[in-house]
């Protein structure tokens, strides 16, 4: 089983991340793959996190937010707060370039979520939002 | 994007590995830069990756441990591999007992006597024994004919067979390419098969193909295989290799389904099924139950095949010998082979065999018979295969251990018991082979580890043989241990007894009962106690070489014996307390002589200090 336990990364040049895109559109000039860049890269990263969960990625069970499990709790406070912290472990110990980070419950009705991640980018001031609706499939 | 391709280690099977090398690869780029943290679209893709190579590494390992024999795990493989080597696995063994039986007062409503042939005691005829607590079904392997003493039917030598006879039958159909007719019951005594085809109404027996240089295109034979769901196959000839069969040829597949339960030991039956109604009967046991086992296991399916083809159907070297007795005997617990030159006195053109059954110590009669039958066939005729019960070399001991209360909870008596089953233990897991050694010292450590709370121990060793004695019979004994005896001087302990004791016995026409010790010079005496005093009548009633573990008995006439079994028990004390098992003989513990003794450590427990008072056991305690 990997490590997931936060550990300090060394990125090799500048402050620019770049990512992949799995949508897989191309690039209209180069025709090559185009790239998530920044704040884009980190938003991805994030959104990949709070949606897998537990046992979804091979060798790597406690890999993410394991929603899952939360959405048939009770619409309450407690309930809300379990997710909202759920959310911010997986997010602070899978995702080491984001700092600031507050989830919050934008709104919670008609079997449906929506969670509002605020963040700022380490080494950067300007903050960041994702906002995520958690649904029952059925 | 320009990389060093150098940088990507290939080697590696493990995900995680390969994880890695993925990312040091991309480390010598610069365009994907996110490969490093785990929630980015880079790391989903190496994750797929990594996987995909693993689960590709992993199964061409598994297809490749399973194509060898010595690595494949799977039993259809272990059996397909030896298959190629021509080797195919014992199936289970039913149990098989001999018997005597006799039915008292039969006689007809009418008041005459029912005939021989009405009598027959018919194959499948039902008994049963209970063994264990269980009762176990045995039938008759084939129909015995009795004998007639006016309302007295005897039938001898009765083959009994543990479990049930069942009958597959099954119909050829040549549309179908290369069929194969599978048993339907997985417990199969392959000894047992009996295969009868109907052809245009005409029934013929089939046998088991042995040996293929002896086929021809019309013989009537069958061949087996297991098949992948560990079931018997049987098949035929195809025109060339044995006589092929015809459309809608008929064949019955008659065998015997073996029990769960293996009833080797039985030796109490009664009869279930009468013999024209009469049951009342008497049972007599010749020949216990035996032979009963579990199908050839992976582990000796690996160890036998390729012995079995390097021995190729011939007995010439000892190996040969090794691997056809497994293959005729596949209860064989253990087997030593070795040639009459090397045997003691040397019998030059005799090949010698001990075998040692799972369950018993020693092999039946007939059991020796039909191995040294199926051993004639193929061996050279210069040379004789004789089958010796092997000697079993008891070793009995006594050990004294120190131990430290206060480092355990358990009483002493519990910590002995610990002590004893690491006796035994030691012994099951070390001892029951042919070949083996005694290592004193893996004992000692063994005692050592049984608890934590024991901390020292002394243990002492003494060998035991029983020799078998001809009652009224004018004989010499001679008993080998087969290791160094102890003799640190000439005369040692002469006047005590020197090393030898034995149980006791009478002489024809004399009351007394009699033993035997030695001088320390190499004779044996005779002597008999009489208050508490020995009285020799013999000083060289026979000699004892110390070096070689050899007592011989000058031929004397044996009245009785103190044993109920007709034997002596000689005891003696080892040279050495590293004890090796020489040709055909077993060393074992003596289970029923352990002797255990704890006593509390006396410095650990703080009770004495500076050593004073401190009570050590003596090397030679017994």
């Amino acid at each position: 089983m990997v490590d997931l336990v936060n550990k300090a990364k060394n990125v090799a040049t500048g402050n620019i991340y770049s990512d992949i895109d799995l949508f897989f559109t191309l690039h209209p000039i180069t025709k090559d793959i185009t790239l998530k860049t920044d704040a884009e890269a980190v938003k991805r990263s994030v959104r990949n996190i709070v949606s897998t969960n537990f046992y979804e990625r091979p060798f790597k069970p406690n890999f993410g937010s394991n929603l899952r499990s939360k959405l048939f709790e009770t619409n309450d406070s407690r309930g809300r707060n379990s997710l909202i912290r759920r959310i911010e472990e997986s997010i602070s110990i899978l995702e080491p370039r984001v700092s600031n980070l507050k989830v919050s419950v934008a709104d919670a009705d008609e079997n449906a979520v929506n969670l509002l991640i605020t963040y700022t980018i380490v080494n950067s001031t300007r903050p960041a939002t994702v906002e995520f609706k958690v649904t029952r499939a059925r | 994007m320009a990389v060093n391709s150098s940088l990507l280690n290939v080697s590696d099977s493990d995900f995680e590995d390969i994880v890695q090398n993925l990312k040091d690869y991309l480390k010598g780029q610069d365009k994907f830069k996110d490969y490093d943290f785990e929630g980015s679209n880079l790391s989903i893709l190496i994750d797929l990756l990594a996987y995909a190579s693993h689960i590709s590494a992993f199964n061409t390992n598994l297809v490749a441990s399973e194509l060898f024999l010595d690595s494949a795990q799977l039993r259809k493989n272990v059996v397909s591999r030896a298959k190629d080597l021509g080797f195919t696995p014992a199936s289970e063994a039913a149990a098989k007992a001999k018997i005597q039986l006799t039915i008292n007062n039969v006689r007809n409503a009418d008041g005459t006597y029912p005939t021989p042939n009405d009598m027959t005691l018919l194959r499948g005829a039902l008994f049963q024994t209970v063994y264990d607590g269980s009762t176990l079904n045995f039938v008759v392997t084939s129909s015995v004919k009795p004998t007639q003493e006016t309302d007295k039917f005897s039938y001898d030598n009765i083959d009994l067979i543990q479990g049930t006879y069942i009958t597959d039958t099954f119909v050829y159909d040549n549309q179908i390419q290369n069929i194969k007719f599978v048993l339907s019951n997985r417990r199969v005594d392959k000894s047992t098969l009996r295969v009868t085809v109907t052809s245009n109404g005409v029934a013929s027996s089939y046998d088991l193909s042995t040996d293929v240089s002896t086929i021809t295109t019309t013989s009537k034979v069958y061949y087996t295989q297991e098949n992948e769901e560990g079931h018997i196959e049987v098949y035929f000839g195809d025109g060339v290799l044995g006589k092929a069969l015809l459309d809608g040829d008929q064949i019955d597949i008659t065998y015997i389904v073996v029990d769960e339960e293996h009833g080797n030991g039985a030796n109490v039956f009664y009869q279930v099924t009468g013999v024209s109604g009469y049951t009342s009967s008497n049972v007599i046991t010749l020949q216990a139950a035996s032979g009963g086992g579990e199908r050839e296991s992976i582990d000796s399916i690996k160890f036998k095949a390729n012995k079995y083809y390097t021995s190729q159907n011939r007995l010439v070297t000892l190996n040969d010998y090794k691997a056809k007795v497994s293959e005729y005997y596949p209860n064989a617990d253990a087997v030593a082979v070795w040639g009459g030159e090397d045997n003691d006195p040397p019998e030059y053109g005799k090949v010698f065999l001990a075998i040692k059954p799972t369950n018993s110590d020693y092999l039946t009669e007939e059991e020796k018979r039909v191995i040294i039958v199926n051993l004639r066939k193929l061996n050279m005729i210069t040379v004789r295969p004789e089958i010796v019960d092997p000697e079993i070399v008891k070793i009995l001991i006594s050990t004294t251990f120190k131990y430290n209360p206060s480092l355990t909870q358990l009483s002493k008596g519990e910590i002995e018991t610990l002590v004893t089953n690491a006796i035994l233990d030691f012994d099951s897991t070390n001892l029951n082979n042919f070949d083996a050694i005694f290592r004193h010292s893996k004992i000692v450590r063994a005692i050592d580890d049984a608890n934590a709370s024991v901390l020292s121990n002394i243990t002492n060793i003494r060998l035991r043989k029983q020799s078998s004695i001809k009652i009224g019979e004018n004989k010499g004994l001679i008993v080998d241990f087969g290791n160094g005896l102890y003799n640190p001087h000439s005369g040692h302990n002469a006047t005590a007894g020197g090393i030898l004791t034995t149980t006791g016995f009478t002489l024809e026409g004399d009351a007394k009962t009699f033993f035997f010790d030695d001088d320390g010079k190499g004779n044996v005496r005779r002597f008999y106690v009489s208050n508490s005093v020995r009285i020799y009548t013999d000083n060289e009633a026979g000699t004892i070489e110390y070096s070689t573990g050899k007592i011989t008995i000058d031929a004397l006439t044996i009245a009785s014996t103190a044993n109920a079994n007709k034997s002596i028990d000689f005891t003696v004390i080892p040279s050495s307390y590293d004890i090796v098992a020489t040709r055909g003989s077993l060393i074992d513990i003596s289970s029923e002589n352990i002797s255990v003794k704890g006593e509390v450590d006396t410095i650990a427990s703080g009770e004495s200090s500076a050593g004073i008072g401190y009570n050590s056991t003596p090397n030679t305690s017994y």
